[in-house]
Order: structure tokens, then C-alpha cells, then sequence
């Protein structure tokens, strides 16, 4: 649009643009400033861990006292309610880890690249959740805490792509070449993510198939996979918070000569005093 | 209802130190990971005070 703005147009910052308002590109493209991240991880933390322990509680609940006992393994698999929500989340963090890196990289977007640091440790902590919660299950049920089958060597594999990529982003000294070293190993280990996910379809493996998938109906009662997939919400808001938490502990490092960054930690600085 | 008293529930049908082990160690981590946040984020804000202490007059914008 070409609108010619009259002389008294208060329009200061922008004079060619063809509208007050920034369009979607403009706007999308501003929360790549560490700033805007920042600002706006601070607005979602509080809402996701409402949101995590609601559906956590409610989820446990309907784990113990509403599921019913199976049939088969008794009240081992109850085991189910963390070990799935923990799997699931360890290869989805994985894959938006990836995504966040190869953006930092390609688009030279801060923010991107340090998603993507922020999204590393809990991607980590909920492979190491994944594995440890199977040894607790499988000895019950398999009779062995560990065997070399392709689903659990694959995510014991995840385990290490993570460390590798943190080790990566923080053995090189200039934040923007560490990310870029961290992007390459992240973007190149994401085939491992299929590799898991039908690892029990491709292979005779001893872990069991998948519980839940989009081409069948639920092998489980309902009221078990409603426990499992209200821990999955719960478990989910919870690394969105803990990852968007982190974002801005790693952006604030990031930008600390920023003058917004100084204001910010005045301001955390006078709450602290009107608290005490 | 499955459980009829605190034990039956504690016990787990005899598979309780399997399903507490597994419960017991993602409340563990959790609250660990969150408790290194709080410190990650007090140690970022010294970090930008310090910063803006030794440097008082420098000026960048974001």
C-alpha cells in the first residue's frame, strides 16, 4: 500500500513503511531478539507449571486410584505413567533442539541458538528419566534391569547425542561458534529419533510395541490411557517451563552488557528488598 | 478403588520398590533440574550486575 502520510503523520521510526502496524514477518521475526524471548518465556513460565502440576496430580490420580490392575503384569505397569510421557518427551525435545539449532545456524537468529542450548539439559534429563524407569520396569518383567535390544540401545545412544551436544556448545569458548558446533552434531544425530520411535517395528526386539499409535485403537482400557496422557500434558508443560526458565538465565548471560538486562536485574533486585 | 489401606497401596502387589524407584526418581529430578535453574538464573543476574558495575558508562542497546 502506498499511503502518503500527511506531514503531522506520527510515524517517526518507520517513514517508508507502508503501514503503522508490522506484519506478520516483522512481528514473527522480532521474538528472535534475545529480548523478546526473554520477555515472553517470563509470560508462559508461570501458566505452564500451573498447568504441569494440575495435569500431573490428575494424572497420578487416575494412574493409581482409577486405572485398574492388568492383567498380566499386576501393578508393575503402572510404571507406564512416567516411563511413556518420559520416552516421549526425551525424542520430542530432541527433534525441537534440532529444529532451534539448525535455525540458529541457517538464520543467524540469537535466540534461536540459544533455545536450542536451553532445550538440551532437560532433553537429557528426561532420556536418563526414560532409561531409568525401563530398568525398573524391565526387571520386574523381563527379569533384567538392561538388555542390548534396539529400542533401548537407540535411546541409551539419545543419552549421548545430548551430552555430546552440550559438551560441544560449552567446550568452545565464543558462544556463536559453540552453537554452531552443537547445531551440527544435534541436526546430524536427529536420525537416531526415527530410529527409535520404530526400532520395535524394524527389529525383533524384547521391549514391547507401541501403546499408543495413530494407524490403530489404543491397546490399553481407557481409563490407563487417560492417566498416561494426563502425565503427558503435566510432564510436557513442565519442560516447557523448565526450558523457557533457563532461556532466560542463558539470555541474560548472553546479553549482560545489554541496558535492558542492567534495568532487569534492578528491578529483581528491588523485589528482593521489598521482600525482605 | 485398588487398594485397601496405605500398606496394600505402599506395596504395590510386591512390585513397590519398582514403581516408587521409578515415581520416586523423576520427582527427584525434576526438583533437582528446577533447583539448578534458580541457581543458574541468580548466577546470570550477578553476572549482569557485575557487568554493568565494572562498565558504568558503556552503552549498548539491545
Amino acid at each position: 500500500m502506498n499511503v502518503a502520510y500527511p506531514p503531522s503523520s506520527p510515524s517517526p521510526r518507520q517513514p517508508h513503511a507502508g503501514s503503522h502496524r508490522p506484519n506478520w514477518q516483522q512481528r514473527w521475526l522480532s521474538l528472535a531478539s534475545p529480548r523478546q524471548a526473554h520477555a515472553l518465556a517470563g509470560r508462559i513460565v508461570p501458566w505452564a507449571l500451573a498447568l504441569a502440576l494440575l495435569a500431573t496430580l490428575a494424572g497420578l490420580y487416575v494412574g493409581f486410584f482409577v486405572a485398574p490392575t492388568d492383567h498380566q503384569q499386576g501393578e508393575a505397569y503402572r510404571i507406564i505413567f512416567v516411563h511413556v510421557p518420559a520416552a516421549w518427551l526425551s525424542m520430542v525435545i530432541y527433534v525441537a533442539m534440532a529444529f532451534w539449532a539448525a535455525l540458529g545456524w541457517v538464520l543467524n537468529t540469537r535466540a534461536s541458538a540459544m533455545l536450542a542450548r536451553a532445550l538440551a539439559p532437560t532433553g537429557a534429563l528426561f532420556t536418563f528419566l526414560a532409561l531409568w524407569t525401563g530398568a525398573l520396569w524391565g526387571k520386574p518383567t523381563w527379569g533384567a534391569w538392561w538388555v542390548w535390544d534396539a529400542r533401548l540401545t537407540s535411546e541409551l545412544i539419545l543419552l549421548f547425542l545430548y551430552i555430546g551436544v552440550m559438551a560441544l556448545q560449552s567446550a568452545i569458548d565464543d558462544p556463536r561458534r559453540g552453537d554452531q558446533a552443537g547445531a551440527l552434531l544435534a541436526v546430524v544425530g536427529v536420525v537416531n529419533v526415527p530410529i527409535i520411535y520404530f526400532s520395535v517395528k524394524w527389529w525383533n526386539t524384547l521391549h514391547q510395541g507401541a501403546s499408543v499409535s495413530l494407524q490403530s485403537a489404543p491397546t490399553m482400557a481407557s481409563s490407563m490411557l487417560t492417566g498416561m496422557l494426563l502425565c503427558t500434558v503435566g510432564l510436557w508443560a513442565y519442560a516447557v517451563a523448565a526450558v523457557l526458565q533457563r532461556l532466560r538465565a542463558i539470555v541474560l548471560v548472553r546479553e549482560q552488557h545489554a541496558d535492558w538486562a542492567a534495568d532487569l536485574a534492578k528491578v529483581s533486585d528491588a523485589r528482593q528488598g521489598a521482600r525482605a | 478403588m485398588n487398594w485397601h489401606s496405605w500398606q496394600d497401596f505402599l506395596a504395590m502387589g510386591g512390585y513397590g520398590l519398582y514403581v516408587w524407584g521409578s515415581f520416586g526418581m523423576v520427582l527427584l529430578a525434576l526438583a533437582l533440574e528446577w533447583w539448578s535453574i534458580a541457581r543458574q538464573t541468580r548466577a546470570a543476574l550477578t553476572e549482569v550486575r557485575l557487568a554493568h558495575a565494572s562498565h558504568p558508562s558503556q552503552e549498548t542497546s539491545a
